[in-house]
């Protein structure tokens, strides 16, 4: 009996601490505009100066409000092959006064102590959804009460990046130096800590308006340097980074790269004030190699922030569905193809409020909201692309950020070869109700030409290896049909290499004829991608490969491609693979 | 005998512990299902001071759609300002409740049973002020339905006005 109650009770504890950990998993349904200074450290070194470049020219994210202070840098003698630990970014922070900084930007502070609350005003209208405009206009303080931000001074944020181990790779063989440079950042994130009771002794001790007496400002001038405005600290990551003096490299070079073969896309620009501008056609002047690099690893390090800190996590309502609408758009920062997830709330039977995940969705049509709401903004459209339920009106989307990416492994039978594993990654350029725009990189390499170690032989009478591998480019265009199932018709060109082991070449070709190693080759096709659980799907792919070069021409590529086994020459034809498919 | 007797004993035990708790877990799903239901239980705060002669609260309705908790809301917030009176907010006071005789709900009971009806003369005394559906932690979904919250201005002059002509609430003047 003991025992059947010890078990109940322990059964009991269970179950109400797992009620408790849900509870602690609701999802806010709140968003606000957020404030971002950035600040980057200062070694004593060379690299002082780019890190200077980078913040001074560092354009800030449209759902952010850039709050650009007089400080850019601290200062930390440290040698730059170490990175900044946590501690010593705290105490960098905290004995900077950067926080009151920020406040008297914000207020607009003047030498002589004054302030005005226009910058603050600005924000908070800029910073109304329709429903505060709804609000305002059935409240008898009208639309005055939206201009009131001071809510969003505590959303000020503080990101000190610190970049260390900046190096630029030698070359093993030849040593000689590279153009480009590698770096690593790390990047800590601090709130500024403001709340309403710091504001309000703000507010009495610290304020004075241009119209007050020179000793009320004198006062409030001496009050304000002996305010204490902490921060706290919120999420800190790491990010690395190389670039050239020819193309932004990094994290994001494949993406560029991959995303100019079929689009261009529009950037946009904040100033100061945090108004927007479109950037201009007018070619821009290559950038410091360093700084390049500096501001990969900021990108990089903002991708990973974003998804740490939910503050900075777009949430808003699904006001309709079929197509599925919502009042966000470019002010948040969305661009086509942005990634949300679906939340709905509901209560347990205690009355426990409880975040329920749903499916994933990604923006179609993007509104451009850069404006003070009026009540009757114009939403953006997105489609479902997982989740076994449908969304409904009124669920919450909060901002999931990935790097629209999908890597497939495959094994596929015909084709160039008898046999490959091929390798493919997929890059969102658009996605639109009917589908999705990628471009593609594929790999592949065929294993049974590495058997085939018996056919050249070198001069000492031994073996020689042929290596093959094959690369192509391309692009295609994803049907949905249905949210579980994407038919992608595609064509890649690219190039099949076959190789004797250790660059050997035939002797009695010409340099010209042994040079030529690979042969071009055309792929049309249609992968047919089944999601099992998202972001895992399984792929179905088939085509025909098409070799573009003679393939019986005097060439190293066609010598060794006729000495193969019949069965394992590569040549044109039909296909079928079959792997899966992760997206990021 | 005495492990039959035993085994007994402990399988009495369990079903006693078991119907206990199914027991307890069954009137509080019960109490709960009644306190939802009930009129008398909806929650409302005071948003803001309204424009003249409103009054802008939120309020939360029950139903067993997301329609019908919304119409239940409504309902709520005209019977809040005809019975219950509003909760003061961070920027407004308390207001009166606009029947202050208690037993006005039940010596009016056929006038407040059209008044309230589907489509009833309430819905003249309420505009909703949510954008669009009630959305994220405002729409939850609970047990056998819905509880929805919605921002409403009641148009409380008029509604009051309304209640004096029909001789339901007594005009101030007329203590004098």
């Amino acid at each position: 009996m003991k025992r059947t109650v010890s078990v109940i009770a322990l059964l009991s504890a269970l179950l109400t601490a797992n009620a408790q950990e849900k509870v602690k998993e609701v999802v806010s349904d709140d968003y606000d505009r957020s404030g971002l200074t950035v600040i980057v450290v200062s070694r004593g070194d060379m690299y002082d100066e780019n890190s200077l470049d980078f913040v001074n020219t560092l354009v800030i994210d449209n759902k952010f409000d850039a709050n650009p202070i007089g400080t850019r840098s601290l200062f930390l003698k440290k040698d730059r092959t170490q990175p900044l630990t946590a501690a010593e970014a705290d105490s960098l922070i905290r004995n900077s006064g950067v926080s009151k900084e920020i406040l008297g930007y914000i207020y607009n502070r003047k030498e002589d102590g004054s302030m005005d609350d226009g910058l603050i005003r600005y924000r908070g209208h800029y910073n109304a959804d329709d429903q505060d405009v709804i609000n305002a206009a059935a409240a008898k303080v009208g639309e005055q009460h939206l201009a009131w931000g001071e809510g969003l001074v505590n959303s000020s944020y503080i990101l000190l990046l610190d970049f260390f181990n900046i190096r630029r790779p030698v070359d093993e063989k030849t040593g000689e130096v590279s153009d480009s440079y590698i770096l690593d950042a790390n990047a800590f994130v601090y709130k500024i800590d403001c709340g309403s009771d710091k504001l309000n002794e703000f507010y009495v001790t610290s304020w004075a308006s241009a119209t007050d007496t020179p000793e009320r400002k004198a006062a409030a001038r001496e009050a304000f340097d002996s305010l204490r405005l902490d921060v706290v600290p919120v999420a800190s990551a790491r990010a690395s980074s190389t670039s050239t003096s020819g193309l932004a490299g990094g994290s994001d070079a494949y993406v560029d790269v991959l995303a100019g073969l079929l689009s261009k896309s529009l950037g946009q620009e904040e100033d100061k004030e945090g108004q927007v501008k479109e950037k201009t056609s007018a070619p821009v002047p290559e950038e410091n190699t360093v700084v390049k690099a500096q501001k990969n690893a900021f990108a990089d390090a903002m991708f990973k922030l974003e998804k740490m800190i939910p503050g900075w996590q777009v949430g808003v309502a699904v006001i309709s569905v079929k197509p599925i609408k919502a009042k966000v758009g470019r002010k948040e920062g969305l661009s086509n193809g942005s990634r949300f997830r679906a939340y709905s709330y509901e209560e347990d039977r205690d009355g426990n409020l409880l975040s329920r995940k749903r499916g994933y969705l990604r923006a179609a049509k993007v509104s451009d909201n850069r404006q003070f709401a009026t009540g009757r903004t114009e939403p953006s459209t997105f489609y479902q692309i997982s989740g076994v339920r449908n969304i409904e009106e009124g669920w919450i989307l909060k901002e999931k950020k990935d790097l629209k990416v999908g890597v497939s492994a495959n094994m596929r039978i015909g084709g160039l070869s008898a046999l490959s594993v091929n390798a493919t990654l997929d890059y969102l350029i658009h996605f639109s109700k009917l589908g999705s725009a990628y471009a593609i990189v594929s790999a592949g390499l065929d294993p049974l030409v590495y058997t085939q170690n018996q056919v050249f032989k070198d001069k000492e009478d031994n073996p020689v290896a042929i290596s093959n591998f094959n690369l192509a480019v391309g692009a295609g265009y994803g049907f949905r049909a249905g949210r579980f199932v994407e038919l992608m018709p595609y064509v890649v060109v690219g190039t099949d290499y076959l190789k004797l082991d250790g660059d050997m070449v035939f002797e009695d070709f010409t340099d010209e004829e042994n040079n030529k190693n690979a042969a071009f080759f055309l792929e049309p096709g249609l992968r047919a991608s089944f999601q099992v659980a998202y972001p895992f799907s399984i792929c179905l792919k088939g085509g025909y490969d098409l070799l573009l070069n003679d393939i019986d021409a005097r060439t190293h590529y066609g010598y060794i491609n006729r000495s193969l086994d019949p069965r394992l020459r590569h040549r044109s034809g039909v296909f079928i693979e079959a792997g899966f498919r992760y997206a990021f | 005998m005495l492990n039959i007797f035993r085994i007994m004993k402990k399988t009495v035990a369990y079903i006693l512990v078991l119907l206990m708790a199914a027991t307890a877990v069954s009137a509080q799903n019960k109490e709960r299902r009644k306190s939802i239901k009930s009129w008398e239980n909806y929650e409302i705060t005071t948003e803001k001071v309204g424009t003249e002669g409103t009054k802008f609260v939120k309020v939360w309705g029950f139903g067993k759609t997301v329609d019908k908790a919304v119409m239940a809301a409504k309902r709520n917030a005209v019977h809040a300002c005809l019975f219950r009176g509003l909760p003061a907010g961070p920027n407004a006071n308390a207001t009166p409740a606009i029947c202050r005789d208690p037993n006005t709900f039940r010596n009016n009971e056929a006038y407040f049973e059209e008044f309230f009806a589907p489509g009833g003369a309430y819905l003249r005394f309420v505009n909703m002020t949510t954008d669009g559906t009630p959305a994220g932690q405002d729409r939850r979904k609970i047990k056998g339905g819905y509880k929805c919250a919605l921002y409403i201005q009641v148009m409380y002059d008029n509604l009051k006005r309304q209640m004096e002509a029909d001789g339901i609430a007594k005009k101030l003047s007329s203590g004098f």
